[in-house]
């Protein structure tokens, strides 16, 4: 009887500990297998897009005649409906059979896998049939693309770095290739976590005078060596790289949305919850007005951000969510355009009001007499427990 | 790699350890279920100790659990600051209304030489562990504060990655270190569950809210109350 | 009607010497055991007296026992919501302190001390700390009226007497005590069974025995507090509650509890009672002064055919029918009305019966003969020693009546015998007392019979439990192979 239930129990053991190590595992697995298919696609796709689109679009979808395609701001959903229908007045054709055209929907599916990702098809799978664009001379390598490396920037690095447009949140990167050494760049871009305050001296020196270490923006190392790419194609003069054929700029996603300080307000106590449910800012950030004891202190104080960091900077910020927890909580929930500016505007208007901080010792003496009132319930609402009764009793006490 | 070991297999482990011990003690000792209380050699110090430690406890773990299971529930709540600050008052009230009453039973622990005759290692150990969990939570109330409001925002989406099975580790993993040190002996606090006298939680007696009075035990008959 | 049996017991208080046998029978066999030594499941008090623990009686300081909110029946203790939120704190439980702390002697020291000029002491020594104590109380530390002007003058049941009788009381010359030895009373209505919440503690349908079982109590410490008498007791070692057995393991092999079998002064009797289950809640509302009435009404009789015919449909065996038909607790309860529930107005239906005592012995024998003249020194039976109101505190819910009643037929008996045996009380004398107190000669003979001399066999009528046969009848007899009885097959210790 003992040795069963201990074998069973033992076994139980196993098997509950098997169960979670499985499936701390099961989601690399998962996503191994997701890899997996998005390279297969994405192969077929290459093979479609070298018949198909690379006379326009340029090799590796760099741009061409038509705009490049790598890294487009555009869904798949969107990409796929273009491919599909072509766009009316342009000289892109419609490629769906549907609407006369070549391409199957499974094909047209494997296109935008490709589009999606580039990088992960080997070079030579697009295998240049009768055309090649002549732009692509102006690239200044096959390994880093400087096109994309500028939508990266635009999109992670703006709200932080200018390109001779002066110090921001952190400096200026203008002429950064010069100063420092490549590889040191490549890492501090694609994982500036791994760079030590404490061994790095360039980094206990940048975190000294701008007070804050650079967030991991999650860039793989090809991302950090296109953004490098880019910043070094930004420092030669524009002159000599003109473009044969202009490409339109980076399609503005963000319409211009006016901010309101008071709906801002209302968003970051929020009395006002976030549209895709993310946390309000009061709970982890303090700021100079917004309610009699401030906001919470697990992150930095948010009265002076605005002249910290400036309308753009914050813009990026609040929309990025780069730094850890931020990350974790806005990653799948991020904050809309317009909540992004209303808050923007709001943080505005308190950093140039009035500032006074609320420490912690208001809400602490007041929990202490709270706590004090508590004993005095207890001892009221038991105050007829017993308490001895023969010592009281042989001491001549009450009877 | 530590991440992954604290967040995503501790969890497991504790509560795996929890259950199989708590069915191992109850199959082969059921008689060592019990408050093991030890009021009848000292009651005036437990007085102060056991009931503002017994009310306080229930009332934040049970706070705990309102977030973790209604977190939309407490983000409207808070999203008028001075409900927010009364919420955030009370819950570091009762933490100080725990802490008072740990110390006390720790002291009473202590200094009572009826009391020590009755107390194990265990325990002691328990009454520490259980002290450091009420200091780490002060102290996030006080230096992290507002924690009833981005705890659900963090602790609670982790606790149903834990609870479907997919641990989101970066979401503890990027907390102030108080608060992970806070997670981590609560998992410590689990997986001990069942070697120490927590286990009289198990034994809440909600049953008799429903008993009849008298119970009355047939030797052959089918058993029936009075 | 719901016909059950339960075993009771009736002590004849006139009879105890105070010897307190019976106490260390049940120690020695129960409760020598760490965590228990101060417990005495059967102890022995002086009254008056606040008894063992302090006090027990103070229910507005213990909260045990029922009380009567409207017309229904609360524990004292408290409602079930009430008790659930006292769980972290049991306002109303005493501490060791008002029973008293163990101690031994620290005899080693008469052997090990140093050469010296005074001979070497052994100081008591706690049995719970093992340091040494300054002892203060202890088991029995009012017997006698010891200490009377704390604990005697202290006894709760003194409260309806005037100043003037109380200071009357304690003279010396007139101080009077007698003894009442206490068991758990095995109640129709337990209150320590009520305030449980772990349904740890039971009431055994066949015989009534209210037991603890130890692997599902967990320590809540609300029977200690619930039940009256302050006979359940809180195992401060395991941390678990125990209390009196009332030996079922020697009454399932046929013999008397411990401390009935060792009773020197043969004061104890045991037997069945037969009772209707269906009106207890009836009779433990009745009016404090009519307990004692409501609880012989609940007591059935086993000679009446209707009463026989329902046990057997509630499945008593005739054997036990018998054992009902010859107990001498159906009698001295019932039949005769001398043995009373002691203190019934707790209402939890006490199933042990005090005799009352007729005090003084009649001593006093100046004229050469006893003075039974109405106003002599004992023909009035109101003038006895102990007040009647004290007594009817203690046994009638503060109905003199009955307590009046029963100490006539006592005392009509006593003359009945005396006249009969030594002569120095005339029959005709004697015969008046009995007719005044209702009862005829052949019934007290028989009354005398069963105080005097009673055998073993007169006490004790203990149905056949036949335990091997059920065990045979209902189950697979090879399912018990190789269990070890009753008992632990470990060491109980506390929590893990």
């Amino acid at each position: 009887m003992q040795t069963k239930l201990i074998i069973g129990l033992a076994l139980t053991l196993v098997v509950l500990i098997f169960i979670p190590v499985y499936w701390a595992t099961e989601s690399g697995r998962q996503a191994r297998a997701a890899e997996w298919i998005k390279t297969e696609s994405a192969g077929r796709g290459a093979g479609t897009y070298a018949l198909q689109c690379i006379s326009c679009h340029g090799q590796r979808a760099a741009g061409g005649i038509g705009p490049a395609l790598r890294g487009s701001q555009l869904d798949d959903a969107a990409l796929a409906r273009i491919i599909s229908r072509g766009i009316a007045g342009t000289i892109m054709p419609a490629f769906g059979e549907n609407n006369g055209g070549v391409l199957t929907e499974r094909q047209i599916t494997d296109l935008v896998t490709y589009l999606k990702n580039v990088d992960i098809v080997p070079g030579d799978a697009e295998t240049p049939q009768n055309f090649i664009p002549e732009n692509r001379a102006s690239l200044s390598d096959g390994a880093a693309d400087s096109s994309v490396g500028k939508t990266i920037f635009e999109s992670k690095c703006n709200a932080c770095h200018s390109l001779g447009g002066g110090r921001r949140i952190g400096p200026d990167l203008k002429d950064v290739t010069l100063k420092r050494d490549e590889a040191w760049l490549l890492q501090k871009i694609a994982s500036p976590d791994k760079l030590d305050p404490e061994e790095d001296a360039i980094t206990r020196e940048l975190v000294a005078e701008y007070g804050l270490s650079m967030p991991d923006l999650g860039l793989s190392e090809q991302e950090a060596a296109e953004v490098i790419a880019y910043i070094r194609g930004a420092e030669a003069p524009p002159a000599s790289t003109p473009p044969l054929i202009t490409t339109p700029p980076p399609v503005e996603t963000l319409p211009a949305i006016t901010g309101d300080a008071d709906i801002g307000r209302d968003i970051f106590t929020g009395k006002v919850p976030l549209e895709n449910g993310g946390g309000a800012c009061i709970s982890c950030h303090n700021i100079a007005g917004a309610g009699a004891l401030g906001g919470g202190t697990l992150a930095k104080d948010m009265t002076d951000a605005y002249s910290r960091l400036g309308e753009a900077g914050l813009t990026a910020i609040i929309k990025t969510a780069p730094f850890p927890i931020m990350k974790e909580i806005y990653g799948e929930q991020p904050l809309t355009d317009a909540e992004v500016a209303h808050l923007v505007v709001y943080l505005g208007e308190v950093d140039r009001a009035e500032k006074k901080a609320v420490g912690p010792g208001i809400m602490v003496t007041v929990s202490i007499a709270g706590f004090l009132v508590v004993l005095l319930v207890l001892q009221f609402v038991w105050r007829q427990r017993l308490g001895g009764v023969r010592r009281n009793l042989v001491k001549g006490g009450s009877r | 790699m530590i991440d992954l070991v604290l967040y995503g297999i501790l969890p497991y482990l504790t509560v795996a350890v929890a259950v199989v011990g708590l069915i191992w003690r109850y199959v082969t000792n059921q008689f060592s279920y019990s408050s093991v209380s030890s009021q009848f050699l000292e009651n005036r110090q437990l007085f102060w100790g056991s009931v503002p430690w017994h009310y306080g406890i229930i009332l934040i773990l049970a706070g705990h659990l309102i977030g973790v299971f209604f977190p939309r529930s407490i983000m409207a709540f808070n999203g008028v600051p001075v409900r927010l600050y009364i919420l955030e008052g009370t819950a570091l009230a009762l933490g100080l209304l725990v802490l008072a009453g740990m110390v006390f039973l720790l002291l009473r622990r202590g200094t009572n030489a009826r009391v020590r005759v009755v107390t194990t290692p265990m325990d002691i150990v328990l009454l520490v562990l259980l002290l450091l969990q009420v200091v780490f939570g002060i102290g996030i109330a006080i230096f992290y504060r507002w924690g009833t409001s981005w705890y659900v925002q963090t602790a609670a989406p982790y606790f149903w990655s834990v609870v479907t099975l997919s641990p989101k580790v970066s979401y503890m993993s990027s907390l102030p270190l108080l608060v992970q040190l806070h997670a981590v002996n609560a998992f410590i606090l689990v997986g001990l569950f069942p070697f120490t006298r927590l286990v009289h939680m198990l034994s809440i007696p909600l049953a008799y809210l429903w008993r009849p009075y008298q119970v009355v035990m047939w030797h052959r008959r089918q058993q029936r109350g009075l | 009607m719901d016909v059950r049996a339960q075993l009771a017991s009736v002590f004849h208080l006139d009879k105890c010497i105070g010897c307190h046998t019976c106490s260390l029978a049940c120690n020695n066999l129960w409760t020598s055991r760490e965590g228990t030594e101060y417990m005495w499941w059967n102890n022995v008090e002086t009254k008056p007296g606040t008894g063992y623990p302090t006090l027990w009686e103070d229910q507005g300081k213990y909260r045990g026992g029922w009380e009567l909110r409207g017309n229904s029946l609360v524990p004292r203790t408290g409602r079930r919501l009430g008790i659930l939120s006292n769980m972290f704190f049991n306002p109303a439980l005493p501490t060791m302190d008002d029973y008293y702390e163990p101690w031994t002697y620290d005899y080693e020291h008469l052997f090990t001390a140093p050469p010296g000029d005074t001979p070497p002491t052994a100081r008591p020594v706690s049995k719970i700390t093992g340091h040494y104590l300054d002892v203060e109380a202890g088991p029995n530390w009012d017997d006698d009226l010891s200490g009377s002007p704390i604990y005697a003058k202290n006894d709760v049941n003194l409260a309806s007497l005037t100043p003037a009788e109380q200071e009357a009381m304690f003279r010396i010359e007139q101080m009077v005590f007698f003894y009442i030895p206490r068991i758990c009373n095995h109640c129709l209505n337990p209150a320590c069974l009520a305030v449980c919440p772990s349904g740890a503690i039971y009431k055994r349908g066949e015989d009534g025995i209210v037991l603890v079982n130890q692997e599902k109590c967990r320590g809540w410490r609300f029977c200690v507090s619930g039940c009256p008498y302050k006979k359940t007791y809180y195992n401060w070692k395991t941390g678990k509650a125990e209390k009196c057995i009332l030996c079922y393991p020697r009454l399932e092999t046929g013999q008397a509890p411990a401390c009935f079998h060792t009773c020197v002064g043969r004061i104890r009797y045991t037997g069945l009672l037969l009772y209707d289950a269906e009106r207890i809640e009836a009779m433990a509302k009745a009016p404090d002064t009519e307990l004692v009435e409501a609880q012989r009404r609940l007591i059935l009789d086993p000679a009446d055919p209707e009463v026989a015919a329902a046990a057997r449909r509630s499945g008593m065996s005739d054997e036990w029918l018998a054992a009902a038909g010859s107990s001498p607790v159906y009698r001295f309860v019932k039949e005769w009305g001398l043995a009373l529930p002691l203190h019934p107005e707790f209402r939890t239906l006490p199933m042990l019966f005090y005799v009352p005592p007729l005090l003084p012995v009649a001593a006093s024998n100046k004229t050469g003969s006893y003075d039974l003249t109405e106003s002599g020194f004992f023909g009035n039976t109101g003038n006895t020693r102990a007040p009647l109101r004290y007594l009817s505190a203690l046994f009638s819910g503060g109905n003199t009546g009955i307590v009046t009643d029963a100490l006539a037929r006592l005392w009509a008996v006593r003359s009945y015998a005396q006249a009969r045996s030594a002569g120095n009380i005339s029959e005709s004398q004697a015969g008046d007392l009995l007719k005044k107190s209702g009862l005829t000669a052949e019934t007290a003979g028989q009354i005398a019979a069963l105080t005097s001399l009673p055998r073993f066999n007169d006490r004790f009528v203990i149905p056949p439990y036949r335990r091997e046969v059920d065990i045979q009848e209902t189950v697979n007899p090879q399912k018990h192979q190789g269990q070890t009885g009753f008992g632990f097959s470990r060491t109980p210790g506390r929590g893990l």
